[in-house]
């Protein structure tokens, strides 16, 4: 037989080899803070990638990442005495790492917002994602309109004609035209925001 | 990380265990307890009744009520001191017993007058109890506090506040021993004011008496 069916022993395996880790992870800050400095040292190595694997999922540039494992670190060395057993201790040091980041985030967060308003070169930041999805809204909502308030959108509003080349180009009057954009954003504000156009 | 502060770190790992650095915390825990006992029973003196209170419901309420939340809010109290235990339990509980306690005082003025509902809610004593509650309970208040410093907590205003209710819950146990008062309504009410009162000194000395290191002094490390 080519195909076996996956193997259910294998979660299991990767439990236990979870479990075999944090005994060790256990194990080492015991004989660590009881003198034994080797064993205290693979803890700090051990720690340092559960930090770095806890950080890197939640901060995007690899030198916050470097500071807050530093700090976390460092809180937990400090604190090493507080630890009682009663919480695993992955428990333990995830609490403290989600301390930091929030710490981090707090401090962090308001400096830059507080550096983007003095800034006005900055500019809108610009975040692919965001673009994307906002081009993907805005096309989603057009082809529900009808086809003529939509090409008068298009040309007036998307593509930056005057009101009179696409008058010319759809072939209607520029009132017409005029009237089929505020016909449509109006239909657009409706279906957005529940409201009429406010211009 | 640098590898050689890693080893120095190593090198300076061992430290006391923290079951043997918190025996005289816990020690000065258990006399402040007495002391607050001490307190209410000679300066506020217990009630001269009490056999007999002894033997109406109503007395047993009145002690087993607050010596519940105090239960409760001590655990709650320990899971805030150990950084990942699970506080949803405990706190869920504490909740749940004011919510039963409140139904009870509910379910038993339901069908009173305004006069009896009146009498069972202020009694005759509502000022004096909270305010001998949060008295007899400060040595307590600042035990616990002590207490909790020795651990990590990484919420201070959370556990100042569960070390000020676990206090404030024993004082109002120990108030019972003195309180006249038979209304549910009113112990409803008014021991648990007498409790929220340590809670929220609690609460407003946690940052200040309990507060986590809030940047490790790289320079004293030797970090930069």
């Amino acid at each position: 037989m080519h195909f076996s069916p996956p193997s259910p022993a294998a979660p299991a395996q990767r439990q236990t080899a979870r479990a075999a880790a944090d005994r060790a992870l256990d194990d080492d800050f015991a004989l660590g803070i009881e003198g034994d400095a080797a064993a205290y040292r693979r803890f700090l190595d051990a720690l340092l990638d559960l930090l770095r694997s806890y950080f890197r999922h939640r901060l995007s540039t690899s030198e916050d990442v470097e500071d807050l494992v530093q700090e976390a670190v460092l809180a937990v060395h400090k604190r090493r005495h507080t630890f009682s057993g009663q919480v695993p201790i992955t428990a333990w040091i995830h609490a403290i790492a989600r301390y930091k980041l929030m710490d981090w985030l707090r401090e962090h967060v308001s400096e830059r917002h507080e550096r983007d308003e003095w800034n006005d070169d900055a500019g809108p930041s610009c975040d692919g994602h965001r673009v994307w999805e906002a081009r993907h809204d805005v096309q989603r909502l057009l082809t529900a309109l009808p086809e003529k308030q939509r090409l008068a959108i298009l040309h007036v509003r998307i593509w930056g004609s005057s009101v009179r080349e696409a008058a010319q180009r759809m072939g209607i009057s520029e009132a017409d035209v005029k009237v089929s954009v505020h016909r449509g954003l109006r239909a657009l504000s409706l279906t957005v925001l529940g409201a009429p156009h406010a211009t | 990380m640098r590898p050689e502060l890693l080893d120095r770190l190593a090198g300076e790992a061992s430290v006391a265990p923290l079951r043997m650095r918190q025996a005289r915390a816990a020690g000065l825990l258990g006399a402040s307890a007495l002391i607050a006992l001490l307190l209410t029973l000679l300066w506020l003196g217990a009630r001269s009744d009490i056999v007999q209170a002894a033997q109406v419901p109503v007395f047993w309420l009145k002690l087993g009520f607050p010596a519940a939340l105090c239960m409760l809010a001590g655990l709650a109290l320990n899971c805030s001191l150990h950084p990942g235990a699970p506080l949803k339990g405990p706190v869920s509980g504490l909740v749940s017993l004011v919510l039963v306690l409140w139904l009870l005082a509910w379910w038993v003025s339901r069908d009173a007058g305004e006069a009896e509902r009146s009498a069972s809610f202020w009694g005759t004593t509502w000022l004096e109890c909270p305010a001998y509650i949060a008295a007899v309970t400060t040595p307590t208040l600042a035990a616990a506090l002590y207490w909790a410093r020795g651990f990590g907590p990484l919420s201070p205003r959370l556990t100042g506040a569960l070390a000020g209710l676990a206090s404030g819950a024993f004082g109002a146990a120990l108030y019972a021993l003195h309180c006249r008062e038979s209304g549910i309504p009113f112990l409803a009410t008014w021991y648990l004011v007498g409790a929220a009162i340590p809670a929220g000194v609690g609460l407003a000395l946690g940052p200040r008496v309990l507060a986590w290191p809030h940047k490790i002094e790289a320079h004293r490390l030797g970090v930069h």
